[in-house]
This record gives structure tokens, sequence and C-alpha cells, in this order.
């Protein structure tokens, strides 16, 4: 059977359309068969189209229609390609997104803007497919900007609410700054390449064609052109994945309603820059000096992040930040060269986080949308399920063996290990250093997270007394599921020094380190087998010890928390991590502010008195007197009229006679 | 003289007939009803219309397979692919006239057969002058159209705004028909005697100022149909007297048909580049004075009329391109705008027809809230305004950047760059309907608009298609494209 892959994204899409034109005549019941079963449905295309590949290894093309084209000039199709890669992405979307949409049912239940929210999350499943699925950049780059759309309606849903509609907007503009510099890069691609099809951007021919080509860029001076590609399309991911320095939209953005944060800024969305360098690999490899800049970026962004969530009280913001750590995890995997690992952990990331996400929103649910950890405690016994789930996740995110976490962190970590250690690259080891520090700090504030959350004395609000219940129905369906992914997801790329077969690396051909492509001299197995196991014990020291240090802390009885918060040093740093480094504040005096005065400047000389004052009033003036003028003409007489005809034939004639005369003196 | 008439001879007149028996039927079939049948919507009228429409399109599709570029009927006309797109954008425009006319004449009482048959009638010689292709027959088309324009445009004998704009309509039209003979017969004096375009190509009389002049003549002769400026004078005020279901007919069907004449004789006769200069300049004051003088009109019948005159001032474009050097791909933009401000204007006057309950309601205010009443209205009103302006993803967008990328290619910058001031004028007064629609609340009163099936199946297939250009015209471009290089070939 012939599989169309028009139809995964078109089946969401059509969900859109129903839920979003007719969700409020035809009622809630069926907007839940439409708004799930479609993506459920585009689950099983996927399903398909991803089996065909494993046991067929037939990569399946739809070639669409001419889109953008000037022979010969710009030739854009619009098409899908569905390789190892996106297959995978594809099943993560439409198998986490079908999830998310089942929890929603019970989760947005009773609010008034039921269907719109589907009609949303419907639309954003159809955009991200497209991302994933575009055959060209131009398409992906569709599919990018329509997410930020979903994005951005999303977290404003509960518009009534100014902060959330700030927070919607936030992330927009800041998300802004990134695709105007993907825009740029895709111009780069276009100008240079000549084409924007994935199968040209990662033709080694056409790479290495480009790879002696300079541009000269103000303030940088003479650059490869592969090189400010590259750079581009990085710094437009750091927008859409939330590293510095347009990281500061994410934790703001859960403004939005739960299984939104959960989906798009966890699971999908804010991966797509990862994606997008796994997609472009053979591009990105040709740029090695940018490569160690992601990789720079990338640890900061996990260290940055990991000491914020230390100082968080709401609950989502502590996974908002660890989305944003672990985020800047995947871009130190691709900065070391380790895609396949980056990409693997994009997978497990999808699972666990998903799950801590949605397992954070049956707390809030059961807590009648109370999201302070302060104002919880204890719930373990109230929420049973949701404490597993959510601690499954937590250990999962903490690295702990079998779970998902562990074994796409740890990759990431031999990666730089490897690079940094065995190819003696200086600043690889010490962004390692950086990354297997956070590692265990990621470990230490997720179990604050389950402290606070769930153990120890119960600070719940009175009046919220006995009405704290487990949430049943799709809710705990989705938690289940998602769990078992979080134990399970792991294995789906297990190393081979621990009798795995690296599954996933291998169907996405995505290359496991710098040196697999033969960037340095490659070393004989013995020697990496040892480093492997040699960083995994490390690994998993550092995350062992992060968790007890949390247990020791959190724990009953000790009072280690409350000396170090108490001493000086201590009480400065908690302030520093609560108020997120200042990096808000910063961000406005630097640039809001001074923006916000220009414009305000800007307004009143160009608005009020060139366009206004001169322009709009003086050419109402002026057409206003031509306008009388012509009234004049216009009498509505007919001999005016006709003297105006006749003077024009006259007026023209001579102009006409006075050519050839010129034509023929010459 | 014997007299013999071929097979494609009489394909060729084929659109054309069928247009002329259309009308006969429909003026018989409304003989002997009574004054108070004016007010009914007579369905008959427009089903009598559209299916002789609907015949007269597929005679095109017929004539494509006998396809023949040759002279027929003694030179005097054509049947080639370029004349065929002319006769389709007119038949397209009848079709959908008709099929508002109904509903609209009866809200107004004045509902007879005369108003479509007239329809007919032009669209019939409007088909004819896209195929005329000598001086006689152009000649003869024109005057043949303009006779049934005029008596549309006073559709409504008592009222004074309509007969004083169908007289002063007629007294210019006799005017700058009278220039038009003389530019016929200073190219005739001036060739030695041919009439055929053909001929008057292939004669060596190209140098003479008599030549030159006689151009000139018969170019302002056109100027006057398509409203060009000087001599657009009779715009406004012929707009504003007519119903409102004739002026979009006129807007598009005769300057349509206009213009596809106006191309051919231009690329047969040439006219070198004291022509093209010459056009140039009214291109440039129509394009100017259109867009100032629409810019605070109240009314909207008004600034659609100068909207029209500033359009005819982007189409005058492509043909200074092509006199003045690269005749063919230049003036293949022409077709497609042409088929473009079709289905946008269609849309635009078909809600200006919807709103006119009783008399015809044309200040933009009136429009106030009509999003909220009648959304189907209002997004195919918004769609042709924003297309009119030029905006991307309608099929006014591709049509504005095909003429003005080819005049930037061909090194005519200063017309570009006065086509793209005039565009930028033109979004300010094109988009206060749409605010007014959108964005401002209905009045106390908002008269519920009887728009009717025929009138919402109008704007919205129109609104469609100005949309479906725009996101897909590769296959128009290339239709417009093979049928400017059949003129010549």
């Amino acid at each position: 059977m012939d599989i169309n892959l028009l139809w995964i994204p078109l089946l969401p899409f059509l969900g859109f359309l129903i839920t979003g034109m007719l969700g409020k005549k035809i009622g809630n019941k069926s907007v839940n068969a439409i708004a799930c079963g479609l993506p459920i449905l585009s689950f099983v295309i996927s399903y398909a189209a991803w089996s065909r590949l494993v046991y067929e290894g037939t990569e399946l093309h739809w070639s669409g229609f001419p889109w953008i084209w000037i022979e010969g000039l710009v030739e854009i199709p619009f098409a899908l390609h569905l390789d190892g890669i996106a297959a995978v992405m594809c099943m993560v979307i439409t198998g986490v997104g079908s999830l998310i949409h089942l929890y929603s049912i019970g989760y947005m239940k009773g609010d008034p803007g039921y269907h719109r929210y589907f009609a949303y999350l419907n639309l954003f499943t159809t955009f991200m497919l497209i991302l994933v699925l575009g055959d060209n950049l131009l398409l992906m780059f569709i599919g990018w900007e329509g997410v930020g759309l979903c994005s951005y309606l999303l977290i404003g849903f509960w518009y009534e609410e100014d902060a959330n509609c700030a927070a919607g907007k936030k992330a927009f503009i800041m998300n802004r700054v990134g695709d105007f510099a993907f825009l740029l890069g895709i111009f780069l691609c276009l100008a240079h390449f000549g084409s924007l099809d994935m199968s040209t951007l990662t033709d080694a021919t056409a790479i290495s064609a480009l790879s002696a080509e300079t541009l000269s860029v103000p303030l940088l001076g003479s650059v490869s052109v592969i090189s400010m590609i590259v750079l581009l399309l990085f710094i437009g991911a750091t927008g859409k994945s939330a590293q510095i320095p347009l990281y500061v939209w994410l934790p703001d953005a859960m403004a939005g309603p739960t299984p939104v944060s959960a989906l798009i800024h966890a699971a999908t969305m804010v991966t797509s820059g990862v994606y997008l360098c796994c997609r472009l690999m053979p591009l990105f490899e040709a740029a090695p000096a940018i490569l160690a800049i992601i990789a720079g970026i990338g640890a900061c962004t996990a260290l940055l992040a990991a000491l914020i969530a230390f100082g968080q009280n709401d609950i989502k913001k502590v996974l908002a930040y660890s989305t944003v750590s672990q985020l800047g995890y995947m871009f130190f995997a691709i900065g070391v060269g380790a895609f396949s690992a980056a990409f693997f952990h994009v997978v497990t990331h999808a699972f666990f986080k998903a799950l801590l996400f949605l397992g954070s929103g049956s707390v809030i649910h059961a807590m009648h949308h109370e999201q302070d950890m302060r104002k919880m405690g204890g719930l373990r016994k109230q929420l049973p399920f949701t404490h597993l789930t959510f601690l499954i996740g937590t250990l999962a995110i903490a690295g702990v063996p079998p779970l998902a976490g562990f074994f796409s962190k740890d990759e990431i970590l031999f990666a730089g290990y490897q690079q940094g250690f065995l190819m003696g690259v200086d600043s690889a080891a010490l962004f390692w250093g950086i990354s297997f520090l956070t590692a265990g700090m990621t470990a230490f504030y997720m179990i604050r997270c389950v402290a606070l959350t769930f153990w120890g004395e119960s600070r719940v609000d009175s009046s919220l007394e006995g009405k704290v219940h487990e949430p049943g129905g799709w809710i705990g369906f989705a938690l289940f599921m998602l769990a078992v992914a979080s134990i399970l997801g792991g294995f789906l790329n297990v190393p081979e020094f621990l009798g795995g077969h690296a599954t996933l690396g291998h169907f996405t051909g995505l290359h496991s380190s710098a040196a697999a492509h033969g960037a340095a001299a490659s070393f004989s197995p013995e020697v990496l087998h040892a480093a492997e196991w040699k960083s995994m014990f490390l690994s998993l020291a550092v995350a062992g010890s992060g968790l007890l240090l949390a247990f020791y802390c959190y724990g009953k009885g000790h009072s280690l928390r409350k000396r170090f918060t108490e001493s000086g040093v201590g009480r400065w740093l908690c302030r520093l991590s609560q108020r997120k480094f200042y990096v808000d504040e910063f961000y406005a005096t630097v640039f809001v502010r001074p923006f916000e005065t220009m414009s305000h400047l800007l307004f009143i000389l160009i608005d009020r008195i060139l366009i206004d004052g001169i322009l709009v009033s003086g050419s109402a003036l002026l057409t206003r007197g031509l306008g009388n003028w012509f009234r004049k003409m216009q009498t509505g007489f007919i001999p005016g009229y006709l003297l105006t005809f006749g003077c024009g034939v006259l007026l023209l004639v001579y102009m006409m006679l006075s050519l050839i005369q010129q034509g023929g003196a010459q | 003289m014997e007299l013999t008439i071929s097979g494609a001879e009489i394909l060729a007149i084929l659109p054309a007939a069928i247009l002329v028996v259309t009308g006969l039927v429909q003026l018989f079939a409304d003989l002997g009803r009574s004054a108070e049948d004016k007010h009914s919507e007579k369905t008959h009228l427009a089903m009598i219309g559209v299916t002789g429409f609907l015949l007269a399109f597929a005679a095109l599709f017929v004539q494509g397979s006998g396809a023949s570029a040759g002279e027929l009927y003694a030179g005097a006309m054509t049947d080639d692919l370029f004349g065929r797109m002319g006769a389709g954008v007119v038949i397209m425009t009848g079709l959908f006239s008709t099929l508002m006319a109904g509903s609209y004449l009866a809200s107004r009482g004045s509902n007879s057969a005369e108003f479509t048959a007239l329809i007919s009638f032009g669209a019939g010689s409007m088909a004819l002058l896209c195929q005329a292709t000598n001086l006689i027959s152009i000649f003869v088309a024109i005057e043949t159209l303009s006779l049934a324009v005029y008596v549309m445009a006073g559709y409504f004998k008592d009222e004074r705004a309509a007969s004083e704009g169908a007289f002063k309509y007629f007294v210019l039209g006799a005017f700058s028909s009278g220039f038009l003979l003389l530019g016929m017969a200073f190219i005739y004096g001036a060739t030695g005697g041919s009439v055929a375009l053909t001929d008057i190509a292939a004669s060596n009389g190209q140098q003479d100022t008599l030549f030159s002049v006689g151009t000139l003549l018969v170019l302002i002769g056109f100027a006057f149909k398509v409203g060009a400026v000087p001599f657009h004078s009779w715009v406004p005020d012929v707009y504003q007297g007519a119903p409102v279901v004739a002026v979009g007919w006129m807007a598009v069907a005769v300057k349509a048909s206009s213009l596809f004449c106006l191309c051919r004789f231009l690329l047969f006769t040439g006219g070198g580049n004291d022509l093209a200069q010459l056009l140039a300049a009214i291109s440039v004051v129509t394009i100017l004075l259109g867009n100032l003088a629409a810019l605070n009109q109240q009314s909207l019948k008004r600034m659609m009329a100068y909207s029209g005159i500033a359009h005819t001032g982007y189409l005058l474009i492509p043909l200074v391109v092509a006199l003045s050097g690269d005749g063919s791909s230049s003036a293949a933009s022409i077709p497609f705008y042409m088929f473009a401000y079709a289905a946008t204007t269609l849309a635009a006057f078909g809600v200006l027809a919807a709103i006119s309950v009783g008399s015809d309601r044309d200040q933009v205010h009136d429009l106030d809230g009509l999003a909220k009443n009648r959304p189907l209205l209002a997004l195919g009103f918004t769609v042709a305004l924003l297309s009119l302006a030029g905006i991307p993803l309608t099929a006014g967008f591709i049509g504005k950047l095909l003429i003005l990328s080819n005049a930037i290619q061909q090194g005519f910058l200063l017309l570009a760059l006065v086509g793209i001031i005039g565009s930028l004028i033109s979004v300010y007064y094109y988009l206060r309907p749409v605010v007014s629609m959108w964005f401002r609340e209905p009045k106390s009163s908002f008269e519920l608009v009887p728009a009717s099936w025929g009138i919402t199946f109008t704007v919205a297939l129109c609104g469609f298609a100005t949309i479906c250009f725009g996101l897909f015209p590769d296959w128009l471009i290339d239709l417009s494209k093979r049928s400017v290089e059949a003129i010549l070939g």
C-alpha cells in the first residue's frame, strides 16, 4: 500500500478546521473524538511509514507541487520527505502529542474555550509535522513559524489575564529575533547553494564546493559562507530552543495550560532547533568553529538554567528551567559532534519531560490551579499515582539507570569526554566539566521539586483540605503511558559497550561523535570502551551524589539546608537564583527600555510631527487643493470636459510632432 | 464576388453569435410582462443568460480544436488564443453581471430584460473586438459595444445623475470616436490604403509623420474607452449615475476588450519610441491622478472609478515596455492582469450591489459592521480590496508583480517606481472600507442587505478565484504568454 505523506500533517489540520469552525456547534464530545482521533490516526500513518522504512528501507517522499517556482532562479517545491530522523520525530510528535490531547480532555474540562483549545492544539501538531517533514528549508520555516504562532496563541490562551498575554508576546518577540537570523540563513543558503532542498544542503560535494567561499561581514570580517550559514541557523535555533541569550521566554511561557507546556514547551517545539541541527548535520559538521560555540552555549545554558531552577518555587517554573537546561545538553552534544546523542536525548526528553509536566498538571489540577510548591507538600498520600509517575520522570531526568534519561545523557557526556580528553580539545573538556556538574545539579533540584511537592508535611491551604483527589480517566492513562515510555525509552539506543546496538543511531544515520566522520584519529574499540565505562561511572557518581545530597537536604530532620540558606553567601546565592540572575532585568534595561524610549521618540518625531503633521495634513491640504482645482475642472458641464479632452489631444499631438522632429534632426 | 464562409470563420464568430442570440431570447422571454413585474427577480432571464454565456464560453474551447491564427473574413478578424483570452474575460464578466443583475434591479423596481440583453449584446461585440484585425472591424465593434454601454449607463432613466452621466458619456464618446476614426483615416492614407493590421505592419509608410499621428489618435480613442488621463473625465460621473452592476460590467469588460484590442493594434503597428514615451507619460499621469483623486472619496463608486483609472495606468506600463522593445513577453502580463482584475472587481461590485437596498448606497460608512451581518460578503470584499491594493496571496499582487518586474527588467525604473508609489497610496483608500466592515459597529438601524444567491455566489466565487490566481498563477501566466506569442505568429 502506498502511504501518502501528506496525510500525516493533513489529518490534524482537518481537525483544526473542524474544531475551529464548528467546535461550538458539534459539542465537546465530538470535539474530543475529532481533535484526538485525527492525531491518533496520524500516529498510525506515521507508524506505518516508519515500519516501511525499517522493514523495506524505503524513504517515503511526497513530491507535492511546485510552490515558489521561477524557472532557473528559485525552484522551491512543496514536498515532504520522511527519512529516519523525521520518522522518529513524527512518531514522537503524534504519539506523545496524542497522549497529551487525551490528557487535555480531562484537564480542560469545563473551560469556556474548550474547542478553541483543541483547534490550536491540532494546528500546532500540523505545523510541527510540516516542520519535521518539510523537504526544504523554506517549508521547514513555514512549520517553524506556524508552531511559533500556535505557541503564542496557547501561551495567551487565557487571554483575560494581562500576564498571560505579555508572556505570549514575549515568546513571540524573542522567537522573532531568532527567526530573523534563521531567515537570513535561508537566504544565504539560497544564494550560495541555489536550492533549499535538504538533499542539496546535506550533499557532501555541494558543501565542499562551497567550503572555500567567504563573505565579508561587518564586525566579523571575512567569514566562510558555511560558517555564516551555520551560525545564522544556530541563532535561529537558540530562539526556538531557548538557549542563551534568547531563553528567557520559555519560563514565562508556562502561563499557558499545562498540557501545552508539556507538548509545545517541553516535548516537541522547543526541540526543533536540535532537529534542525540534526537534519543539516553535514552542513554543521563543515563548520567546526561554530560547533565549538554551540557546545559552549549549550553547556552554559544547561548550567545557568540549572542554577536558576534551584531557587524557583513554582512547580512549572522548575520544570521549565530544567527543560532549558536539558536543551542545553542537546546543543552541547551537537557542539561536540554527537548528533545521534542529541537526537536520542530529544526523544527520551520528550517522554520524561512530558511525563513530568503532565504530572505537575495533575497536581495543579487537583490543587485547583495552585502552582506554588510552598503551598503543597505531603501530596504523596492524596495523589499516590501521580507521585509514582512523577518520581519515575524525576529519576529518568536525573539519569538513574536503566531509565530513559540515563542512556541519552550518558551518551552526551561521553561524547564530551571523548572530545575533551581522548581528542584533547581543551574547550570541549571545559564544557564537559560544566555539563558534568550540571548533571549532579539536575538530580538535586528535581528531587527538591519532588520533596517539596509530594513529601514531608502538608502545607496545603486549609480550604483545599479533603478536596485533593487523584484525577482519573485520560489523565491517568496519559501518565501511565508516558511513565512506561520513560522507563523503556532508553533501550532504543543502548550503546555497544553495554551490549546494545545503538539502534536509533544507526536508524537515523546520525554521527555519534566528531571522530566518527574522520575529524580526528579514530580510536581502537578497547580504548573507547574503557573510556565509556569511565565516563559512565563518573556520570553515575555525580547523579548519585546529587540525589543523595538532595535527600539529605530535604529529608526529615536535616538542618543542612537551613544552615546554608541562612549563611551570608547562601542567602545571596538563593536570592540570585530566585531572581533568575537578573537576566530579565538586564534585558529590560539594555534592550527593552531604550527601545521603548526610542519608539516613543520616533512616535513623536516621525509619526506625530512628520507623518501626521507634515505628510498627512500637508498632503491632505495639497490633495484638497488639487481636489478643488479638479472640481473646478470637473464642472459637470460638457464643454469643460470637451475642453480638457481637446487640450489633451492637442498636447499629445504636439509632443508627438516635436519628438518626431527631434528624431529627424539627429 | 463570390461569398464563401469557411468552417473556421463560422467557429470564429460562434461565441459572439451565441451571445447575440442569448440577448434576443432574453428580450422575447420578457415580452408582454406588466410593470409590476419589474419588482420580481426574473430568475429565468438570469438562467437564459447563464446558459448563453456558458455556451459561448464552451464555444471558445471548440475553437481551440480548430485553432487558426490566420486571417478570416478577408482579414477582418482572426481566431487566435489572444482573442479567445479576451473573449473569455468578457464572457465570464458578463456571466457574473447577469447573475447579479436580477435581484439588484428588482430591489430598485426596474428589472426588465433590456438590461441583461444589453449585457449579452455588449458581450458579443466585445468578443468581436478582441478578435478584430482590421481598422474597420475594430471601429464597428467599438461603436457597437459603446452603444450598449451608453444605454446601460443611463438605465435608471428617472434619475438625474444617471441620465446626466449617460448623456455626457455619449457626447464625449462620440467626440472620441471622431479622433479614433480620424486616426484610422491617417493610417489608411499613410500606408497607401491598407486597413488590415497585417498589411499596415508590412507597409513602408511607418516612417511617415502622418502615420505616427494617426497611431496616436487611435491610441487616444482607446485611451478614452479605458479611462486614461486626460480622457478620463467621464469616468466618475458615469460610475456615479449608472447601476452598480452595470458599473462592474463596464469597468471590467469595456476595459478588457479595449485593452486587448489596443494591445493587438500596437503590437502590429509598432509606433516606436516616440509613441512609447507618450504612452509612458499618459501612464504616469493616470496612475498618480487616479490614486490621488481616490484618496478622499467618500463614495465607494467614485472611489472605484478613480481606482479603475489608476489600474488603467498600471495596464499601460506593459504596453510601453512592449512598444519600446521586447514585445511579446512584456505584453503577456496584460491578459493575466485582466483576468485578475475581472475576478477582483466583480467581487467588489457584487458587495456594492448587495448593500444597495432601494437606492444605491455607496458611502464608505454604509459598510460599517458588514462583517457581523454578512461575513461572507465582507470577506469577499476584503479579498477584493486587498487584491486591488496588490497585497500578496492575491491575484492583484501577481499581476502587479508581473508588470513591475517586467518594467524593471527592461530598464523602465522610473515607470516602475511611479507604479509602486501609486500602489502605496492606494493601500490607504483600499483599507478604509476594510476598517469599516470589520472594526466599526453597525449603525443603530443596519438594514440587513437582501443579498441574493446570485450576488453571494458571485462574490464568493470571484473572491475565491482572486485567491486562486494569487496562489497558483502559473498556468494562467503560461496561457497569457502563449496567447501573446500567438498574435504575431
